[in-house]
């Protein structure tokens, strides 16, 4: 990979839609989720949870609930090693053991309600959900702290007595509740303020909510004498999944195999673990296989919901739309454990901006509430929902439209964001100009209607894939990879083999194999499957070109320099110059020789053996994403009910290798952001317990709640990849919120800024004044 | 990392590759430790590098190190 | 553990000796309350009585005197009779509002009534519309009004061996509509943070000379609202009796601060959900001219 490689422009399959080829399944019902595995002899897994948000547990008796007939195995953090202080070594961030085991089954204290404490396997669920109930877990109750505010007072209750702040200097002696902070800076705040003409300040909340994917976790869990575990789950990365399940159980790597199955979901709630290892240890202890099902409710209580968030944001700005500077001050909430995406809130919150005096701190808090996990852009939602909506104040303020006092300040390549890195080409300009060009930017607006504003920034991750292909005899392409299919990244594969193989997409049969079968590849998470494992993809593909090359060569007795691979063919060059053979053009010499691929690989035996081609890598060349939205909406002034209008995202996609499912994200993106900033936030009573532990009042959007997402994909290739990709599935839940936010205040004449913004808290804000 | 290196923000180094970059910095900046160093992701010219180890520079690279973050 | 006994029986007779012949009875409409509520662990019966097959549940006759619709005859087939939705769209559309395509297959009036949820969205509009419940028990049947069957969350006048047979509308006069407004945060698959229903008759030159206003989900029991009746009658619905009206709702209220809303929002959002519903009634029986 270097930075002076050509980005192809040209495509033949690249840029086209067929359709997905899991989509059969999934529209009749075949295709296998998690809950559809099921092995012969299982057992069922049933996990107990705490009733109380923070307590000691000072003994757990299995022995009623063994009497039970049918129960076979039973577990505890007794049965896991101890975490110390070790890391997770090859974790996609620094991850201390000890903030991930005890998620998985509580040690001495339990952290949250719902937290796990115990598990029963038996052999029909009935059995275990009765036998969960005859387990006594004694409970110290301990006072908790279930919000930031209370966490950060000076007398609050630990929930680690351990936890040191880090990032203070000098490193504090008393324990505390923050367990990191951090300042970034650049430039000179106090003269930044000082340029400017206004200066507006405000703190804007961000709920918890959940990542709301549609499929609960579940999986099976086998062992074999000799100890090797197979694991079955739903998941973004078996192979994180192996790495998790190995550290957590200290089983071994190279004694587990994990498939990932179909997924319904996962927007980066499933790049973890909950109940693998669970059942891994129930089926080693009781020696059949263990399946483990967790309910909706279960999800929502004990999964890794989304960081609430406060933040504080000052920007000031010049009468002609120059921003001087922006003064953001964040708290992060993380829950039991330290887990939060705070530093990519302080990091991003004003990356779309060139303004050179910043200053942006954050604190990640803890909590006696469910340890928080990744959420589409991690942390970067709740930080650019906070800057967007100060930006669109400033733009009105000074009289300039959002789009042009935006572009004013916009990034461009060469910028230097806070976090350091100079932007290579970036759109963001570009969206800016495509919303601002979009019919719907123009359409009038009525009464208690209000239009909203906002882009927003995800830097996208690079990291680890391998892929594999083999040709079959008749001339199939079977494109295998271990990056599980969360948002269409199988077409994706296919319409990159079929570009560089220069076959029908049709022909190419792209799979997620399990991790036994492929070489390591890091979890479908970070927008890196389409860059990275697409990548490698590609590099199998040129490997196979290569290879089928040589074996027409042999079949021709001549140099493989003379064969050129046409439009899925061998085609002898008989001095035709390289540039002269343009595909679907080939100016083939008359009686030059052609083999078709089929026609190799039917006689592959006799020229080499079976065509295969293996490609592993660590991309390098992951390039940030820039998104902007416009969202319309009318507000009911009697209700406090938002009707959102007109919703267009415009996105830069790099190059959109299936245009169809780069929208999807779009799409996706959007409505999730609307649903956060309108309803969706996890509600907790006084005993730390959630209230809405399900999809009737945890509100994501229904498809009646929304218009049609109107989408324009903005294309500025990534220099640094060979057809220009970037990631596309974070970036577009970053601006929906503050569109959605900034449209409602401008609809009601508010400046409500606790999302989210559900009628009861809207109306209140509209009967205030 | 700038609490280690005394509130420096940017600094020359001559260093071929990560190995001699990373000895050169904890030479320079005794507290800063390798560990600090090898947590961060490392910028190349614009090219990100999750967990950097082996990477070789050029003559005039801009090299920046970037917290790393974790995707969903 | 439990297990769990199941019957269907053809006749009212039948059924009651079978519900009173077990300590823990519950009755089966279309299940889209009980069957929810048994997977949740909330309820748990040791006999599950299907009164789907009994003739008199299923029947739906309009005549004369008005409509009789059997308990558990599934709101699908109420939506989709032309006749009953020209007489009661206000009730007809409160019905239409259960769940989505699939629920409404099976859910029934009886079953949203009985369920005695206070959120209930068909209950406000069969109190609007006047109508009484026919009740069958051991000794033969008797008949309440919609508005006295609930008597709290959850809990209603029925005896353990009492079943509700059918819902009996009076038939309106003519220039009478009814109508009735749910809020809910989304526009499906919710729980009525407040409902209002308003049935009114109106004279030749517009007056309003009857009216009955029903409000739900605030307060234990859906409520009848008198007074807000009284603002309507005598009015043409200008500006002053709407206000009336909404005042009137809101002043009925006695809502909780839940999950779903404020008190004081529900309080409040009533209101204005009573006044716009009177001026679709409104409109809807000027339309019948
Ligand atoms: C997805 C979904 C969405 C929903 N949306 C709504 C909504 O928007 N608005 C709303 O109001 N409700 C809603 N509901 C609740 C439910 O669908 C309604 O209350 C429905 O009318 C219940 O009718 P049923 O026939 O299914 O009742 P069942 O579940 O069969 O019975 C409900 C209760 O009434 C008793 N019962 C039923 N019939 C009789 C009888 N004839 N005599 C004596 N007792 C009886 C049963 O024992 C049980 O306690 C929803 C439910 C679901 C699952």
């Amino acid at each position: 990979m270097t930075s002076d490689m050509t980005v192809k422009t040209q495509f033949r399959h690249v840029g086209s839609r067929p359709v997905r080829p899991d989509g059969l399944d999934k529209v009749t019902g075949r295709a296998r989720y998690g809950a559809d595995m099921n092995l012969q002899g299982q057992l069922y897994g049933h996990i107990i949870r705490s009733p109380h948000a923070h307590a000691r547990i000072k003994s757990i008796d299995f022995s009623e609930a063994l009497k039970v007939p049918g129960v076979l195995a039973t577990m505890s953090g007794a049965d896991l090693p101890e975490p110390g202080e070790a890391l997770i070594p090859g974790a996609e961030i620094e991850m201390k053991l000890k903030n991930v085991s005890p998620v998985i089954m509580a040690r001495d204290k339990v952290l949250y309600h719902s937290h796990a404490v115990a598990a029963v396997a038996a052999t029909s669920p009935r059995i275990a959900a009765e036998a969960a109930k005859l387990v006594k877990v004694e409970y110290e109750v301990l006072p908790a702290v279930l919000d930031m505010h209370a966490a950060l007072a000076e007398d609050a209750p630990l929930l680690h007595d351990d936890n040191f702040t880090v990032g203070i200097d000098p490193p504090p002696e008393k324990p505390s509740n923050v367990s990191v902070q951090i300042e970034m800076a650049k430039g000179d705040l106090e003269a930044g303020f000082a340029a400017a003409d206004v200066v507006i300040e405000r703190t804007v909340n961000v709920p918890m909510c959940h990542q709301a994917y549609i499929e609960p976790h579940a999986c099976v869990a086998k062992a074999d004498e000799k100890g090797r575990i197979d694991i079955w789950c739903t998941t973004q990365g078996p192979f994180v999944v192996r790495l998790l399940v190995a550290e957590i159980t200290g089983i071994p790597q190279k004694d587990i195999k994990v498939t990932a199955s179909e997924i319904g979901g996962g927007f980066g709630g499933k790049t973890t673990v909950y109940i693998e290892p669970v059942a891994a240890v129930l089926a080693k202890k009781s020696g059949r296989p263990v399946k483990i099902v967790m309910s909706r409710e279960e999800v929502f209580r004990a999964s890794g919901p989304v960081s609430d968030s406060e933040t504080r944001v000052k920007i000031g700005a010049k009468k002609d739309g120059t921003i001087t500077a922006i003064d953001s001050d964040m708290i992060m909430n993380t829950g039991a454990y330290s887990a939060s995406a705070m530093f990519a809130g302080v990091l991003f919150g004003t990356a779309p901006y060139t303004a050179e005096n910043i200053r942006s701190k954050g604190r990640e808090v803890l909590t006696n509430l469910p340890r928080v996990w990744a959420y589409r852009a991690p942390g970067a939602p709740q930080a650019l929902t906070a800057v967007e909506c100060v930006v669109s104040e400033l733009a009105a303020a000074i009289g300039m439209d959002p789009i042009e006092f935006r572009l004013k300040n916009a990034v461009q390549e060469g910028d230097v964001p806070l976090y350091g890195m100079p932007f290579s080409a970036v759109g963001l300009k570009e969206c800016l100009q495509a919303a601002k060009d979009h019919p719907n930017y123009q359409a009038a607006l009525g009464e208690n209607q209000g239009r909203g504003v906002a882009c927003a920034f995800w830097i996208n991750a690079g990291m680890q894939s391998s892929a594999s292909i083999h040709v079959t005899p008749d001339g199939g392409i079977s494109v295998m990879t271990g990056s599980p299919d969360i948002g269409g990244s199988r077409a994706s594969m296919a319409l990159m083999a079929a570009e560089v193989l220069g076959v029908p997409v049709e022909t190419v049969h792209p799979a997620v194999v399990d991790t036994d079968s492929i070489g390591f590849c890091d979890g479908t998470g970070g927008s890196r499957t389409t860059l990275a494992t697409g990548g490698a993809v590609i590099q199998a593909a040129e490997k196979l070109v290569e290879e089928l090359r040589r074996r027409a060569a042999a079949a021709w007795s001549v140099s493989i320099d003379d064969v050129a691979w046409l439009d899925g063919k061998a085609v002898e060059r008989c001095g035709v110059g390289i540039d002269e053979l343009i595909e679907g053009t080939s100016p083939v010499k008359d009686g030059a020789k052609v083999l078709t691929l089929a026609e190799i690989a039917l006689t592959a035996g006799a020229t080499g053996g079976p065509l295969t081609a293996v490609a592993s890598l660590h991309a390098h060349n992951s390039a940030p994403s820039f998104a902007v939205n416009v969202c319309d909406v009318e507000v009911d002034p009697e209700t406090g009910k938002v009707d959102v209008l007109r919703f267009t995202c415009a996105q830069d996609a790099g190059k959109a290798i299936h245009p169809a499912y780069v929208e999807g994200q779009m799409q996706g993106g959007a409505v999730q952001g609307i649903g956060w900033a309108l309803n969706e936030e996890y509600l907790f009573n006084a005993d730390g317990v959630l209230d809405n532990a399900g999809f009737l009042d945890y509100r994501i959007p229904v498809a009646s709640d929304l218009p049609m997402i109107d989408t324009v994909i903005v294309e500025v290739p990534n220099p640094l990849h060979p057809y220009g990709v970037r990631g596309v599935g974070e970036v577009s839940i970053c601006p929906p919120m503050p569109a959605v936010v900034s449209a409602v205040n401008n609809a009601a004449g508010t400046l409500l800024y606790d999302l989210p913004m559900s009628p009861p808290k809207l109306l209140a804000a509209i009967d205030a004044g | 990392m700038q609490r280690f290196t005394g509130g420096a923000r940017e600094v020359e180094v001559e260093a071929e590759d990560f190995p001699a970059l990373l000895a050169e910095l904890c030479r320079r900046f005794p507290d800063l430790g390798e560990d600090t160093v090898r947590k961060q992701s490392l910028g190349i010219d614009g090219m990100l590098i999750h967990t950097p180890m082996l990477e070789t520079f050029g003559q005039d690279s801009q090299l920046v190190f970037v917290t790393r973050i974790a995707g969903g | 553990m439990q297990s769990l006994q199941f019957a269907a029986p053809t006749s009212l007779a039948e059924a009651a000796a079978l519900l009173g012949g077990s300590d823990n009875p519950k009755v089966l409409a279309g299940g889209t309350d009980l069957l929810v509520q048994m997977k949740l662990g909330l309820r748990e019966p040791a006999l599950v009585v299907d009164i789907k097959r009994i003739p008199e549940l299923g029947e739906v006759s309009l005549g004369a005197d008005g409509l009789r619709l059997g308990a558990a005859v599934p709101g699908a087939e109420v939506t989709a009779n032309a006749d009953i939705a020209a007489l009661y769209p206000g009730f007809v559309e409160a019905l239409g509002l259960i769940g989505s395509t699939q629920v409404q297959g099976r859910c029934s009036p009886g079953g949203n009534l009985c369920n005695s949820s206070p959120a209930a969205d068909s209950v406000p509009a069969m109190i609007a519309c006047g109508a009484q419940c026919n009740i069958y028990g051991p000794n033969g049947m008797r008949s309440v009004p919609v508005e006295a069957f609930n008597t709290g969350p959850g809990r209603n006048c029925l005896a353990a061996d009492e079943i509700l047979v059918s819902l009996e509308f009076p038939r309106p006069a003519a220039r009478s509509a009814d109508a009735y407004l749910r809020f809910i945060p989304r526009t499906e698959m919710d729980i009525a943070v407040a409902g209002a229903a308003v049935a009114l008759t109106l004279d030749d030159a517009g007056v309003c000379t009857a009216a009955r206003v029903a409000i739900g989900a605030v307060a234990p029991t859906a409520l009848l609202v008198p007074a807000a009746a009284e603002a309507l009658v005598g009015s043409k619905l200008d500006d002053a009796a709407l206000a009336a009206v909404a005042e009137a709702a809101s002043a009925a209220a006695n809502p909780i601060s839940d999950k779903r809303g404020t008190a004081e929002y529900r309080r409040k959002v009533v209101g204005v959900l009573a006044r716009r519903a009177a001026l679709i009634a409104q409109s809807r029986a000027q339309a019948e001219e």
